[in-house]
């Protein structure tokens, strides 16, 4: 399996790629005023709208610093039995590399934030800890609806 | 042959052949069994008839006997007028109603020694007493074979039938006993008594004996002569020897001689009326050694047992058309199952799966009411399973292979914009190499100026040290240095734009380093995506990637060392202001100030110093363009093993192609229910 990683702080963490779209470069985005926590703004992307989250600024409150090396990671976080597909982009810095991995390499991180539910399993690699991050799980299922409600509702404007 | 029939078809001719072998051998069994009850039955009921009717005749004929046994003892013991036996004869015909005649016969001269004749005789002729002398030379009874028959044997015997001589057609036989004389303690022949009886009363007794419809009773004499029989014809006239003989037939002929023998016997044969095949009884009468046969119709006393073997048959037959129909009922219910799930199977084996589940849900939806839990179910529930199993199958690989395609077309996409992508970075390198020459021949030329300048000043050296004289042409000098200044300002401000020249190629290269990144990031995730077929591209992504950055680091050491020849040309823009500046005040002093000379001259020397730093900044530069050469020599090597990876990995995607072609050619042979 393979993981995207990415680093926010001095801290990395990896995207599993089975469900990643596409990496694009950073593009302008659309601001979108009042938008909840974490949210960077709204992406063309392919003539389609995806919201798109900020990881850095959910893990470290610091939004991602403008770099070449910062991209939008655009992933399907739709459920299995979707028919459409529901695509999230994701904001983050130094997205240059992937490690192939296995499930067994991943260990429990044994620390339950209740307010972080996507941070996933650790693994380590030749120079530091990873943690998985689980893209389906960044957004709670309310503020979910309303984004892609959003979302929709930009596509059909 | 068989085995290409049904499975009905065998197992009917199966069954019903092993049956119709069974049925056959309990028929065969029962006719036999029963023919011989029915044989043994027809045998013991002739024996009774034969026995009763031979009973009443010998009644008879020993009530006959006991009458002339009586009558020759009485006339032996008696010797009596002729008058008294006449009358005595009378008598015992009168008395005995069986006797139609009798005859009191005696040796000639044997009564009395003057009578050569005596033989009364008195008969019921036409229910009439008669009486006939029959002792006369005509008659002559002397000769007649009643007469004569018991002289010569010593006793008792039962004439042949016969017609009666005086007339009418009674058919008589007659018993005739001899009576002797005791004298002299010896016995002499002394006559003859007889008794005839008529033989009507046979007619009556044959007629009332009935054998079932045809069948009849016979007697014949100890000759074979027919005396009685239903057929008129032969009574009296013919002999059972002259018909066998007549009709040819040996059979009847032996047993013509075994019952004139007085045998015993129950034979097959052939009915002399009806020809129709019988069963003969024969037994002998005792008294007289006549034979009495009791024929049987075997066509009637077996018709009982036909009529119950025809039953038999027929309700077999039922039997056998009812098991028949039983069995192919079964059959065809065990069979039927079979033949849908052999479709199933073919349509499976033909690809048409859709076709297959349609058939296999047909025969569940039909099962259902029953409840069954057979091998059939099994085998359907079996072949349900794997008609399932091949549909998630077969729909399974059409997606992936939908999924490989679109990675595939995803990653085509990614490798053409990589190879723009490199194409163009071989394109900025090639700009960059020649920008970095270019600064090369700048710098040279700035060399040269420099040395020239360099000369210039140790003129004035020379000249100042030389102590030489006119200030004017100090002057001269100094203003031709002061010309100097602006081309040596003109050429740094040159190399600095070309440093930003070599700033904008770099962050090209830095760009297309990046792009490179995120090109192979995306065609990682998507061989991975791809699953095992993309780990060959994976390979040549993460190849691709290291590439990229060392592009990237190379870039780098290029900002670095455009960052030093800046500070260098910067340290050199400074040494020039401040040596015009220096310059002008010297210019100033050499107006103002003819006498400082020696001044002049350190200062002079002093600028030479100065040269020498511009020269040393000079070689810095020239050395730095050299190394930039350098790295766009490193620059462009990389991209050519860019492109060789490139190719590589357009091989390595062909052969995926292929693969998934392969795979969904094959796959395209079941079609998946819509």
């Amino acid at each position: 399996m393979l993981l995207l990683i990415f680093q926010s702080g001095e801290d990395r963490y990896g995207l599993d790629a089975s469900r990643i779209i596409e990496v694009v470069p950073l593009a302008s985005l659309k601001h979108v005023p009042h938008a909840p926590e974490g949210m960077a703004g709204l992406l063309n992307y392919r003539g389609t709208i995806v919201p798109v989250m900020d990881l850095s600024a959910l893990l470290t409150g610091t939004p991602s610093r403008a770099r070449l090396s910062t991209r939008i990671v655009l992933v399907d976080v739709s459920p299995e039995d979707s028919p459409a597909p529901r695509i999230l982009g994701f904001m983050a810095e130094r997205v240059t590399e992937t490690i192939r991995y296995r499930e067994q390499d991943l260990q429990v991180s044994g620390v339950a934030v209740p307010g972080a539910p996507y941070l996933g399993k650790i693994m380590l690699d030749q120079y530091a800890m990873v943690q998985r991050i689980d893209p389906a799980a960044v957004i709670p299922e309310s503020l979910k609806a309303t984004l892609f409600a959003l979302a929709k509702e930009s596509n059909h404007d | 042959m068989h085995s290409q029939q049904s499975i009905t078809f065998q197992l009917s001719l199966l069954i019903i052949s092993s049956v119709a072998l069974i049925f056959a051998l309990v028929f065969g069994y029962n006719y036999y069994i029963s023919r011989q009850l029915v044989m043994q039955g027809v045998e013991r009921e002739a024996q009774q008839i034969a026995r009763a009717t031979l009973k009443r005749i010998e009644t008879v004929l020993y009530s006959v006997q006991k009458v002339v046994q009586g009558m020759s003892q009485t006339v032996q013991n008696m010797a009596c007028p002729q008058q008294d036996l006449v009358r005595y004869l009378k008598a015992v015909v009168e008395s005995n109603p069986e006797v139609y005649g009798s005859v009191i016969a005696f040796e000639p001269y044997t009564l009395a020694s003057d009578v050569q004749y005596f033989c009364p005789y008195y008969c019921k002729q036409d229910g009439k007493l008669t009486y006939v002398d029959l002792g006369n030379a005509s008659y002559n009874y002397l000769n007649w074979a009643w007469y004569t028959t018991p002289k010569s044997n010593n006793c008792a015997v039962w004439s042949d039938p016969y017609f009666d001589e005086g007339g009418g057609n009674i058919v008589l036989t007659t018993y005739s006993v001899p009576f002797y004389a005791m004298r002299d303690a010896g016995k002499r022949f002394q006559g003859v008594v007889t008794a005839d009886l008529s033989l009507d009363w046979l007619k009556d007794l044959f007629a009332s004996i009935r054998i079932y419809q045809t069948g009849y009773a016979f007697l014949i004499s100890n000759k074979g002569t027919f005396i009685a029989h239903p057929d008129a014809a032969l009574v009296m006239k013919e002999t059972i020897f002259s018909v066998a003989n007549k009709r040819k037939n040996l059979l009847l002929e032996q047993v013509g001689r075994r019952m004139v023998n007085g045998d015993t016997g129950f034979i097959p044969m052939k009915c002399l009326l009806t020809n129709k095949d019988c069963f003969l009884y024969y037994a002998p009468l005792a008294a007289n050694g006549w034979s009495l046969g009791v024929l049987f119709p075997r066509a009637e006393f077996m018709a009982d047992v036909n009529r119950l073997n025809q039953v038999v048959l027929i309700l077999t037959a039922i039997g056998f058309f009812l098991l028949l129909a039983v069995i192919i009922l079964v059959a065809r219910s065990i069979t039927r199952p079979l033949t849908r799930l052999t479709e199933a199977a073919e349509a499976v084996a033909e690809g048409r799966l859709g076709d297959a589940s349609r058939l296999a849900q047909e025969m569940a939806g039909r099962a259902a009411g029953r409840k069954v839990r057979n091998e059939v179910l099994r085998l359907r529930q079996a072949i349900t399973t794997m008609i399932h199993s091949l549909e998630s199958v077969v729909s399974q690989m059409g997606k992936s292979g939908v999924l490989v395609t679109a990675s595939r077309a995803q990653i085509d996409t990614s490798a053409r914009q990589l190879e723009s992508a490199v194409t163009q970075q071989a394109a900025s390198i090639n700009e960059a190499g020649a920008t970095s020459k270019e600064i090369s021949t700048t710098t040279q030329q700035l060399a040269q100026t420099m040395d020239q300048v360099t000369q210039s000043a140790t003129e004035t050296a020379t000249l100042a040290g030389g102590g030489v004289t006119s200030l004017a042409d100090m002057k001269t000098a100094v203003q031709s240095l002061m010309e100097s200044t602006p081309q040596i300002a003109a050429k740094l401000g040159l190399i600095s734009q070309k440093t930003s020249n070599i700033n904008q190629v770099v962050v090209t290269i830095v760009k297309v380093a990046n792009q490179t990144n995120l090109l192979s990031l995306n065609a990682s995730i998507e061989a991975d995506k791809a699953g095992e077929y993309g780990l060959g591209f994976s390979v040549v992504a993460s190849e691709i990637r290291r590439l990229a950055d060392q592009t990237a680091v190379a870039a780098l050491d290029i900002e670095n060392m455009v960052a030093e020849m800046r500070t260098a040309v910067s340290e050199g823009v400074a040494a020039v202001g401040n040596y015009t500046s220096q310059a002008q005040i010297s210019s100033e002093k050499i107006v103002k100030l003819s006498d400082d000379l020696s001044r002049i001259i350190d200062q002079t020397q002093q600028l030479s110093a100065r040269f020498e730093t511009v020269n040393e900044s000079m070689q810095t530069q020239s050395q730095g363009a050299r190394q930039i050469n350098e790295a766009m020599e490193q620059l462009g090597e990389t991209a050519r093993l860019t492109h060789d990876a490139l190719s590589e990995f357009k091989k390595v995607t062909e052969q995926m192609s292929d693969a998934v072609c392969g795979l969904q050619s094959e796959v395209a042979r079941f079609s998946v229910r819509a």
